[in-house]
C-alpha cells in the first residue's frame, strides 16, 4: 500500500481542526495576575532594584493591607476571576468560623432574582437545605447550604455538608484570596471543559479583600477542602470534607436552576 | 519593541529577564501550533485551551533553564505535551480525538480532480474511521506527522519519547492504520 502516506498527507486538506483561541490573550492576563510573586523570580538585577524601591515606597504608604498577616511570603500565585490562590511559606492561623456569615436567608427563586448571574445548582446533591445572598460582591454573592448527612459528612470550618458560593469573578477581580501553607495541596484542572483549582489538604486561609474598594480585610477564616470553577462569568466554590472525585462530581453536575 | 521585528533568540533573552510583551510575541508565534498539539492529545477543544495555557505559563517559569540556541518549539510544545497529556489523564471525559471532514470539501466532491489531488469520499471516509480506530499512541504519532507536519523533534515532544524512536512509532503507527484498513505491504 505504497499510497498510504501520500493519502494521509492529502487528508490534511480535508480535516477540520479546531480555530485556534487568542491563547496570547489569557497567558498575558494570567501573567499580569500573578506578576508579584513571579516577577521576582526573573527579574534582572537593575529591574529587581526597581522593583524593590518602588515596593517600599507602597509598602510606607500602607497601601498593601489585603492579606493581614504580611508575614506570609507568597510563593507563587494562581488565579481564576475572582480569587487568587497563593502558595505562602508558613502555615495560616485565621480563626475557624463558629458562624458562616453568608448574608440573609432566601429562597433559590428569590436570590435568582437578586444576583446579577443564573444561579448554578449542582444536580448531583439536590436543591440546598438553605439559600442565602449577600452583597457584599458586585452583583451579590449566593451561597447554597446543604446539611450534613447523605455522604456530606460535617465541616470542621463550616458546621455544614458542603458550602457551595457563588459570584460574578468578572465584576469582583481581587475580591478573594486563599492563602495556602506549606501542608496544604493546590492543583489545577479543567472539569468539563472548564479551568478549575482544587486546594486540599492542610486547611487554608480564605481572605475577603474590602468589597468597597480600600485596602483591607472583611472576612477571613479557615477553610477545609474546595474546588474552586470557574463557570464562565461566574466563580464557583465548592467546600467540604470531600475527596476531588467527590468534589468533580458535584462540580460536573453543576446546572442554571430552573429558577434563574 | 522598536520597528524592526526581533529575533527569537532575541525575544526569548528578553522575555527570560522577565519582559512580559517579548513572551507575548513568542506565544503569539506559537500558539497555533501549541494548541493544535494539545488537542491532538486531549481530543478537546477547550481542554486544549487550558493545556496549552498552563504550558505557556510554565514555559516561562522555566525559561531560565532553556538553553540559549537550543530549537525553542520543541522545547515549548514538550512542556505544553506534558501538560495535555497530563489533563487527559486526570480529565473525567476522555473522549478519544474526533476528525471531522470540512463540509466545504464534501461539496467539492462532486467535482472531479484533474490531478487527482483530492482523496476520493470514500477512501478519505475509511481513512478518517482507520485512523479513529487506532490506539492513542498510533493515531498521536498519525496526527502528528501527517496532519499537524511536525518535525521530529517536535513529534518526539508531543509523544513524549527520544527523538530516536520517532521513526519507529511512526513506522508501527503505519503498520497498524494499514491493518485497520484491511491492505498490507507487498
Amino acid at each position: 500500500m505504497v499510497d498510504l502516506e501520500r493519502d494521509l498527507q492529502l487528508l490534511r486538506r480535508d480535516v477540520v481542526v479546531p480555530d485556534t483561541p487568542d491563547i496570547a490573550d489569557e497567558v498575558a492576563r494570567r501573567m499580569a495576575a500573578r506578576a508579584p510573586a513571579a516577577k521576582r523570580a526573573r527579574l534582572s538585577p537593575r529591574a529587581a532594584l526597581a522593583l524593590a524601591v518602588l515596593a517600599a515606597l507602597v509598602l510606607a504608604a500602607g497601601a498593601v493591607a489585603a492579606i493581614p498577616d504580611a508575614r506570609h511570603a507568597v510563593l507563587r500565585a494562581l488565579g481564576l476571576e475572582g480569587v487568587t490562590v497563593e502558595r505562602v511559606a508558613t502555615q495560616p492561623h485565621a480563626p475557624v468560623a463558629h458562624t458562616l456569615r453568608i448574608g440573609q436567608p432566601v429562597s433559590l427563586e428569590r436570590a435568582a432574582r437578586e444576583v446579577s448571574f443564573r444561579p448554578l445548582v449542582p444536580r448531583a446533591v439536590g436543591n440546598p437545605d438553605r439559600v442565602a445572598v449577600s452583597f457584599e460582591a458586585a452583583g451579590g454573592e449566593l451561597s447554597l447550604v446543604y446539611a450534613p448527612g447523605r455522604g456530606l459528612p460535617r465541616s470542621r470550618f463550616t458546621g455544614v455538608g458542603l458550602l457551595v458560593g457563588e459570584l460574578r469573578g468578572d465584576l469582583n477581580p481581587d475580591l478573594l484570596k486563599k492563602a495556602v501553607g506549606p501542608g496544604g495541596r493546590i492543583r489545577t484542572l479543567a472539569i468539563r471543559g472548564h479551568r478549575a483549582i482544587w486546594i486540599a489538604g492542610a486547611p487554608h486561609e480564605l481572605f475577603y479583600a474590602n468589597a468597597h474598594g480600600g485596602a483591607g480585610v472583611t472576612k477571613a477564616r479557615l477553610a477545609g477542602n474546595v474546588l474552586l470553577v470557574q463557570r464562565g462569568n461566574v466563580l464557583v466554590r465548592i467546600e467540604g470534607e470531600m475527596k476531588l472525585k467527590e468534589a468533580r462530581r458535584i462540580a460536573g453536575s453543576l446546572r442554571p436552576s430552573a429558577s434563574g | 519593541m522598536g520597528d524592526r521585528p526581533l529575533s527569537e533568540g532575541r525575544l526569548i533573552v528578553r522575555a527570560r529577564d522577565g519582559d512580559q510583551r517579548a513572551y507575548r510575541e513568542l506565544v503569539e508565534q506559537n500558539q497555533t501550533i501549541a494548541f493544535r498539539v494539545a488537542w491532538a492529545i486531549t481530543g478537546s477543544a477547550a481542554d486544549a485551551e487550558d493545556a496549552a495555557q498552563d504550558g505557556f505559563l510554565k514555559a516561562f517559569g522555566a525559561l531560565p533553564r532553556f538553553r540559549d540556541g537550543a530549537p525553542f518549539r520543541p522545547w515549548l510544545l514538550r512542556i505544553v505535551a506534558n501538560e495535555a497529556h497530563n489533563r487527559r489523564a486526570s480529565t473525567e471525559r476522555r473522549g478519544r480525538l474526533a476528525l471531522r471532514v470540512a463540509e466545504e470539501r464534501r461539496a467539492d466532491d462532486a467535482v472531479p480532480s484533474p490531478e487527482a489531488a483530492l482523496l476520493d469520499s470514500e477512501r478519505r471516509d475509511r481513512l478518517l474511521a482507520a485512523v479513529s480506530r487506532l490506539g492513542d499512541r498510533d493515531r498521536l504519532a498519525i496526527v502528528c506527522r501527517y496532519l499537524l507536519e511536525l518535525s521530529e523533534a517536535e513529534m518526539a515532544a508531543a509523544m513524549r519519547c527520544r527523538p530516536g524512536t520517532v521513526k519507529s512509532r511512526l513506522a508501527r503507527a503505519l503498520a497498524h492504520l494499514r491493518r485497520e484498513i484491511g491492505e498490507t505491504d507487498g
